[in-house]
């Protein structure tokens, strides 16, 4: 080995990490050569002062350690509430679920009394005092709990308000509106929804088509004498915008 | 606390004051050098199932500080010390040791890095190699590099008394 040698294992020689046949050449080096044997003192003694002077620097980790285990704990509080939350959630979400009221057939009479008032009062026109002014028909909806927005949305249908007038079906009280496109009538009868939802269903009679669902806030049931697709694609495009 | 927290706490936090001096050496202030080693402590917590125990904790704490730190700094949230800025992170009242430490940060972040690591911290060149991710030469020559730039830089000072030669080194 010589000087340059030595220069260069020397970082090898401070860690000990030189393999013995290095190392037993390195310390016959060293033993001859005077000025790589106080360079490597001098080396030596730099390492110290700059322990030294870092290990005077002031250090409190208290602060961090207190942290660090007080996030840990709420690591595991956390670890162990999710599961507990997400079960509860679980569990709640399955009563609400059984607890929900289970959607009814629709009453027959409700579509016998709806195809009855069509046929009278729309069809053959028997006289009855509908209301055709807006701000009338805006009072009739509020006393039946029934959204004006509503009412109005389903002329996204392309068909437009013409008339309503209340009345009853099954025994219950409907807001009984009649929309109109191309001279074709549609009855669109309304209730609030309230907490009971009823099944969406379809019915014929004579050449009647109805429909009934709930959407919304609102059940509403159809009558109409157009063709059974018409009906179909009103029904469908009304239950969209409800 | 679990036993899992107790084996942890004993592990780890008898560590905390080496990579908090290690962590202002990256840093550039206090404060950050806090926000490191805290996160260092809370990811080796949540990497502490693949500790195998027996290994050197020392140097796995080390080695995700690191990665922690260099994550972080591609990140811009920690910025290194720039080069020539005093050191101001640990306040010396020990006029010989504040002038060895702003000799140290004074110097670049790679050769304060091993530095640290090697002389203070005592790990071998294998152990920075692997923590480091270089080769075991390059921890050789930056160490030689780092002992030689702190020798140049002390010199003058410690030319005139105490401490001269601290850090000496010959040129071949």
């Amino acid at each position: 080995m010589n000087c340059g040698d030595i220069n260069e294992l020397s970082p090898l020689w401070h860690s000990g990490e030189l393999d013995a046949s290095r190392q037993k050449s390195f310390d016959a080096h060293i033993a001859g050569c005077a000025e790589c044997a106080a360079e490597l003192r001098e080396q030596w003694a730099g390492d110290a002062r700059l322990r030294d002077a870092i290990a005077a620097e002031p250090a409190d980790t208290s602060e961090i350690q207190r942290h660090v285990m007080r996030s840990i704990s709420r690591e595991r509080v956390r670890h162990w509430l999710v599961p507990g939350v997400a079960a509860a959630a679980a569990i709640l979400a399955t009563v609400l679920v059984l607890n929900r009221p289970k959607p009814a057939p629709v009453n027959p009479a409700i579509f016998a009394d709806a195809a009855r008032d069509h046929t009278v009062e729309v069809i053959k026109q028997s006289p009855r005092r509908w209301r055709t002014d807006p701000a009338e028909i805006a009072t009739l909806e509020t006393s039946q709990g029934i959204a004006d927005s509503d009412v109005k949305a389903l002329q996204a249908t392309g068909y437009l308000l013409e008339r309503a007038k209340p009345c009853r079906l099954g025994g219950t009280p409907y807001l009984h509106l009649v929309y109109i496109k191309n001279g074709r009538e549609v009855s669109v009868f309304l209730k609030a929804r309230g907490n009971q939802t009823t099944d969406d269903a379809s019915s014929t009679s004579g050449n009647l088509q109805l429909a009934a669902f709930t959407r919304g806030k609102v059940q509403a049931v159809i009558v109409t004498d157009a063709p059974r697709g018409e009906c179909v694609k009103f029904t469908h495009d009304a239950a969209a915008v409800l | 606390m679990t036993s899992r927290e107790h084996e942890f706490s004993e592990m780890a936090l008898p560590q905390a004051s080496s990579l908090l001096r290690f962590a202002r050496r990256l840093t550039s202030d206090p404060a950050a050098a806090e926000d490191l080693v805290q996160e260092t402590l809370m990811r080796a917590w949540r990497g502490f199932d693949q500790f195998r125990g027996g290994s050197n904790a020392r140097a796995w704490l080390f080695r995700i500080l690191l990665n922690t730190f260099y994550g972080q700094g591609r990140k811009g949230r920690l910025t290194l010390v720039p080069l020539g800025e005093t050191d101001k992170a640990g306040a010396h009242s020990n006029n010989a040791a504040f002038e060895i430490t702003d000799a140290l940060a004074k110097l670049p972040v790679d050769q304060r890095t091993v530095l640290m690591l090697g002389v203070v911290e005592g790990f071998t060149c294998r152990e920075m190699s692997e923590m480091l991710h270089i080769p075991m030469g390059t921890v050789m020559s930056r160490l030689s590099r780092a002992r030689q730039a702190m020798r140049l830089q002390l010199e003058p000072t410690l030319k005139d008394g105490a401490g001269s030669r601290a850090y000496s080194h010959k040129e071949s």
